[in-house]
C-alpha cells in the first residue's frame, strides 16, 4: 500500500492534473462577431452538434449570433423565446434594451470558460457585434424521463415520486416538503471533464456546521475526470472505503431525504443521478424506511425487530450450520439431530462446501435475476427453485437442511430495506463460514467480535456509525428497535451532532376534552 | 508498514487459536444413544450400545452392539472395532446400569471417565435394569420409536408426573458425594414391553439397597417438595367389606393441587427426632362409594390416615436399610450441627435411630363437578 503511494506521488510530480489542451481561464472575448465566431470554432472543433446561428437584430440592426448545442437545448425555447424576440420584434419606446427575450434567465459573460461551460450545459449564448459581453439564456432541455414511482426503495405508504436524473427537479422534490427559508443549498462542481453539479442541502439553523465542513471539503479535494453517479462519489467520499458496510445513505425516495433534512442531516443531491447521498450516516438508518412512519408504530416496531433479527439471520445461519455439524452437534436437541443425519447422511461433501456451493447459487440466481428482461426473469425464478428446491437434494448434493437454511438467509437478508447494506450482509457471512468451518463456534466467536469491534470504529463524516449502540445514547433509542409513536419523539437524534436538538413539543394526543 | 504488521500479528493470532481440536461432520459419527453397563454370570462387565443408523439402505433405524471391556473408555475400542463411524458420547441419552452392578459396593468409580471426559454429556438419566441389561437393549418393537428416545420419554413423562426420578449424571453425582442424603435413581424392568418399575434406593456408597414401587415412589418425592406438574393417587379410605370387591368400591383417586412438606429437626435424648407435617390441596377426581357413606370431614380424616400410614411405612422401610433419600441429614446439618457433625460419617445408622414423626393435613378443594347432596 506504501508502494503505491509513493508511486502516485511520483505521478503526480510528473504531469500535474489537467485535462484541457488550451487554458482559457484569463481569456475574455473580443468585440468583433467574427473572431468570437473564429474561437467558438477553435473550441468547439469537430463537434457537429454545435448550432452557429448568424442573424442581424431587428430592434438595433446589429449582426448578432446565436451559439448552442443542439439536443441539449430546448428548441422551442429558443425559437419561441429568442429567435422570434430578436428577429422580429422591434419596441420603437425602448431603444436601448436592444436584447429583448422572455426568458427568465440571462446571465451575462465575457469570460470564455464560463461562456464554454455555458454552452456545454446546454445554455445558448448570444455575442452582438461590438460588444464585450455575451448573453446566456437558460435553455436547458435534454431528453429526460418523467417522474415515476421508486424501484426499488417502493413503499406503501410514503410518498410515490422518484428522484430522477434532473438535479433540479430532485431539488425540487426535496423543497416540496421543506418550503423554509433556513434550507440552504451549496452548489459545487466535481471532475474536470464530468462537470457534474453537486447541490448540497441542509438546514442552516439545524445541521452542524462541522459535518457540513466535512462534507464541503472532501468534495473540494476531488480531483477526476468524471463521476458517473451518487454510488461511485460516495467511494470518492466516504470515511472508510476498506468497510463492508456504506457509510452514506443513497436514497431515491425524495420522503426519506427530506425526513434526514429535518433530522439534521445533509444531503447531497448528484446532477443526473437518480439517487442522493445522505450523511452522516449511522448503522441505524439502514434499517429504517419510510414505511415505518406510514404503519401504526406497534406494527413497524415489529417490523423493525425482524430486520434486526434477520440481519443477525442472514449473517450466521449458514456459519451456524457449519460449526453444529461439523463440531458442536452436542447443542442440537437429539430428535432434530437425527433428521439432519439422516437428511445429511446421502450428501458427500462436508458442510463447508456443501454450505458454499448453495450459497454461491443462490447469489448467482440473485444477480442472474437483476438485469435480465421481467420476462425471462421469471425462467431464472422457476429454474432457481426446481434446482436449489429439489433436483439438488433428490441428487444427493445437499441436504434438506441445508436447503432450508440457505432460503431463510436469503429471505432474512432481503427484509434489509437498504440495498447496500442488505448486499454488505449477504457479504459478510462467507467470512463467518469460513471462520465456522476452521474453528467452530470459537471461529464464530471472534468472526462477531471482529465485527462488532468494526462497527464501533467507524465514522460516516466524522460522526460515530455505530450510534446510539456505540456510543450508547438511550435518547436516541426511541426510534430503533422499537418506534416509539411519533409524538413521544421530541428530540432529534444525537448521532446528527445537529446543533439544534428540540424538533417538536410533547404533542400527545389527550383524546376527547370536551 | 503498520497495516502489515497488524495483519501479520492477527493472522498469527488466528492460527494459534485454539479451537474445538477435531472436526468431524455428524454422518460420520457413530452417536451413542444408549450406554449400558452390566455384569455376565461370571462376573465379566459388560457394555452394550445403542446408536442411529442414518443410512436409508439399513432395515433398522439402529443397531446395537454387545463387547466384553475392561472400562467404558476401554469399550471404545472395541465399539469402534464393531461399528462405521467413530463412536461418539456427547449425545448419551441413557445410561442403563444394571442391577447386579449395582448390588456391589464399589461399582461407582467405573463411571469415573463420564465424569472427567467434558464430552459426555452431563444431562444423561441413569436408569437401574432389574435383570439383564441385554434383554432391554435387544428389545426394538416396530410400534414404539426408538429405545433411546422411547426410554428417555419414559422417565421424563413419568418425572412430570412426579412417579420417577430423572436421575442425571450431575444429581448421581452429588447424591453420591453428599453426605446428608443417599442417592435413587429410576428403575425399569423388560416384561413384555419396558416398563416404569419404581425407584432403586442406593446406599450412600452407591450400592443398591431398596426398591420403591411407583406409588411409594410419588410419596417419596413428595416428601421432598419435589412435585411437579400433577401427582394423582388412588387410596382405599373404607375397609374391605365386599369378599369379591370386583369393582374396588372402597377407594378414592384425587389430584393433588399444591402439597407442602414442613420438616422440622430436633435433637432429643441423644437421637434425632424429625417431625414431618405434610398440607395437601386436593381435587377428588373419582370416588367409586356412594357420598352418604362419607361425609366431607370423615373423609378428609380417612384420607389423612391412610396417607399417614402410608408415608410411615415408606419412612420405616428407609429406616431399615439405613438409608436417607429423602434428605433429613440435610435438615439436620442446618439444624442440629453440633450433632450432626459427630454422626456424619454414618449418618444412616443414626437416621435408622431417630424418631420421625407425621401428619398429614387434607384440604379437599373441590369434589369435581358433581353435585354433592
Amino acid at each position: 500500500m506504501l508502494f503505491f503511494r509513493n508511486y502516485r506521488n511520483k505521478q503526480r510530480q510528473q504531469s500535474s492534473f489537467k485535462m484541457q489542451n488550451n487554458d482559457l481561464t484569463e481569456k475574455v472575448i473580443s468585440p468583433l462577431l467574427l473572431e468570437n465566431l473564429a474561437e467558438i470554432q477553435k473550441i468547439f472543433s469537430e463537434t457537429t452538434d454545435l448550432i452557429v446561428k448568424n442573424f442581424v437584430i431587428k430592434q438595433t440592426k446589429c449582426p448578432a449570433a446565436l451559439v448552442y448545442l443542439s439536443g441539449l437545448t430546448d428548441t422551442k425555447t429558443v425559437n419561441n423565446h429568442v429567435l422570434r424576440p430578436l428577429l422580429f420584434e422591434a419596441n420603437k419606446e425602448e431603444q436601448d434594451f436592444e436584447v429583448q427575450v422572455s426568458l427568465g434567465l440571462v446571465k451575462e459573460n465575457s469570460t470564455w470558460q464560463e461562456i464554454e461551460n455555458a454552452i456545454l450545459q446546454g445554455n445558448s449564448v448570444l455575442f452582438i457585434d461590438q460588444r464585450h459581453i455575451a448573453f446566456i439564456f437558460d435553455t436547458q432541455g435534454w431528453p429526460q424521463r418523467g417522474i415515476e414511482d421508486t424501484n426499488i426503495e417502493s413503499s406503501l405508504r410514503g410518498e410515490h415520486l422518484g428522484f430522477t436524473e434532473t438535479g433540479s427537479n430532485n431539488i425540487a422534490m426535496i423543497r416540496r416538503h421543506i418550503p423554509n427559508r433556513e434550507l440552504k443549498m451549496k452548489e459545487m462542481t466535481v471532475g474536470a471533464r464530468g462537470n457534474l453539479k453537486l447541490t448540497i442541502l441542509y438546514l442552516a439553523d439545524v445541521a452542524n456546521p462541522d459535518v457540513l465542513k466535512e462534507l464541503v471539503d472532501r468534495i473540494n479535494k476531488l480531483e477526476v475526470d468524471g463521476i458517473l453517479n451518487a454510488a461511485s462519489l460516495t467511494e470518492y467520499i466516504e470515511d472508510n472505503p476498506y468497510s463492508p458496510f456504506p457509510q452514506l445513505f443513497l436514497t431515491e425516495r425524495p420522503d426519506f431525504a427530506a425526513g434526514e433534512i429535518l433530522q439534521g442531516r445533509i444531503v447531497t443531491v448528484v446532477d443526473r443521478s437518480p439517487n442522493v447521498l445522505i450523511g452522516p450516516a449511522t448503522f441505524e438508518i439502514f434499517f429504517k424506511s419510510m414505511d415505518d412512519y406510514g404503519a401504526r408504530w406497534i406494527v413497524a416496531s415489529f417490523i423493525r425487530l425482524m430486520r434486526y433479527f434477520g440481519f443477525f439471520i442472514a449473517i450466521f445461519l449458514p456459519a451456524t450450520y457449519i460449526a453444529v455439524i461439523a463440531f458442536h452437534f452436542e447443542i442440537v436437541p437429539l430428535k432434530l439431530l437425527l433428521s439432519i443425519g439422516a437428511s445429511r447422511e446421502r450428501v458427500p461433501f462436508p458442510p463447508f462446501i456443501e454450505a458454499i456451493i448453495m450459497e454461491i447459487t443462490l447469489e448467482m440466481l440473485r444477480e442472474a435475476g437483476i438485469r435480465l428482461p421481467a420476462k425471462i426473469g421469471q425462467t431464472v425464478g422457476i429454474v432457481g427453485g426446481i434446482v436449489i428446491g429439489q433436483a439438488a437434494v433428490q441428487a444427493g448434493i445437499v441436504s434438506n437442511i441445508m436447503v432450508i437454511v440457505v432460503a431463510l438467509t436469503a429471505i432474512a437478508s432481503f427484509i434489509i430495506p437498504n440495498y447496500d447494506m442488505g448486499a454488505a450482509i449477504r457479504l459478510l457471512r462467507f467470512p463467518m463460514m469460513i471462520a465456522a468451518a476452521i474453528f467452530g463456534f470459537v471461529g464464530l466467536a471472534v468472526g462477531l467480535m471482529t465485527l462488532i469491534a468494526h462497527v464501533i470504529a467507524l465514522e460516516s463524516l466524522g460522526t460515530p456509525y455505530g450510534s446510539p449502540f456505540a456510543p450508547l445514547r438511550f435518547p436516541d433509542w426511541k426510534d430503533l428497535f422499537i418506534r416509539f409513536p411519533e409524538w413521544s419523539i421530541v428530540k432529534r437524534p444525537e448521532s446528527t451532532r445537529a446543533i439544534q436538538r428540540k424538533r417538536a413539543n410533547s404533542n400527545r394526543p389527550k383524546g376527547d376534552e370536551h | 508498514m503498520k497495516r502489515w504488521l497488524y495483519a501479520t500479528l492477527f493472522i498469527f493470532l488466528i492460527v494459534i487459536l485454539s479451537s474445538c481440536g477435531k472436526k468431524a461432520p455428524l454422518e460420520d459419527l457413530t452417536l451413542a444413544l444408549i450406554l449400558g453397563i452390566d455384569l455376565d454370570d461370571k462376573n465379566n462387565l459388560v457394555f452394550y450400545e445403542i446408536n442411529p443408523v442414518f443410512s436409508k439402505e439399513a432395515k433398522k433405524g439402529t443397531e446395537s452392539y454387545e463387547v466384553k471391556a475392561k472400562t467404558i473408555r476401554d469399550s471404545r475400542r472395541l465399539f469402534d472395532a464393531l461399528t462405521t463411524g467413530e463412536v461418539t458420547a456427547g449425545k448419551i441419552q441413557v445410561l442403563l446400569v444394571g442391577k447386579r452392578v449395582l448390588q456391589h459396593e464399589d461399582w461407582f468409580p467405573i463411571l469415573d471417565t463420564v465424569y472427567r471426559n467434558p464430552t459426555f454429556s452431563m444431562s444423561t438419566r441413569v436408569v437401574t435394569v432389574d435383570g439383564p441389561v441385554s434383554k432391554v437393549v435387544v428389545h426394538n418393537p416396530e410400534e414404539k420409536p426408538q429405545l433411546s428416545l422411547h426410554l428417555k420419554a419414559l422417565i421424563d413423562k413419568n418425572y412430570d408426573r412426579t412417579r420417577a426420578v430423572k436421575g442425571t449424571l450431575q444429581e448421581l453425582h452429588r447424591e453420591i458425594y453428599e453426605k446428608g442424603m443417599t442417592p435413587f435413581i429410576s428403575e425399569v424392568k423388560k416384561e413384555k414391553n419396558i416398563e416404569l418399575a419404581g425407584i432403586s434406593l442406593l446406599d450412600n456408597k452407591g450400592k443398591y439397597a431398596q426398591f420403591l414401587n411407583v406409588p411409594e415412589s410419588t410419596l417419596l418425592l413428595m416428601l421432598q417438595n419435589k412435585k411437579r406438574h400433577e401427582i394423582t393417587l388412588t387410596i382405599p379410605v373404607l375397609p374391605n367389606k365386599d369378599e369379591k370387591n370386583i369393582f374396588h368400591k372402597n377407594v378414592i383417586s384425587f389430584a393433588v393441587n399444591k402439597v407442602k412438606t414442613r420438616i422440622k429437626p430436633g435433637y432429643k435424648q441423644n437421637k434425632f427426632q424429625f417431625n414431618i407435617s405434610i398440607t395437601l390441596t386436593i381435587n377428588i377426581v373419582e370416588r367409586l362409594f356412594p357420598e352418604e357413606k362419607l361425609n366431607n370431614d370423615q373423609l378428609t380424616a380417612a384420607i389423612e390416615k391412610v396417607l399417614k400410614k402410608q408415608i410411615e411405612d415408606l419412612i420405616k422401610k428407609i429406616q431399615k436399610k439405613k438409608i436417607d433419600p429423602i434428605g433429613l441429614g440435610l435438615y439436620a446439618r442446618a439444624y442440629q450441627y453440633t450433632h450432626y457433625k459427630k454422626v456424619e460419617n454414618k449418618w444412616g445408622e443414626a437416621l435408622a435411630e431417630s424418631d420421625v414423626n407425621v401428619s398429614v393435613k387434607i384440604d379437599i378443594n373441590s369434589n369435581g363437578a358433581v353435585i354433592q347432596k
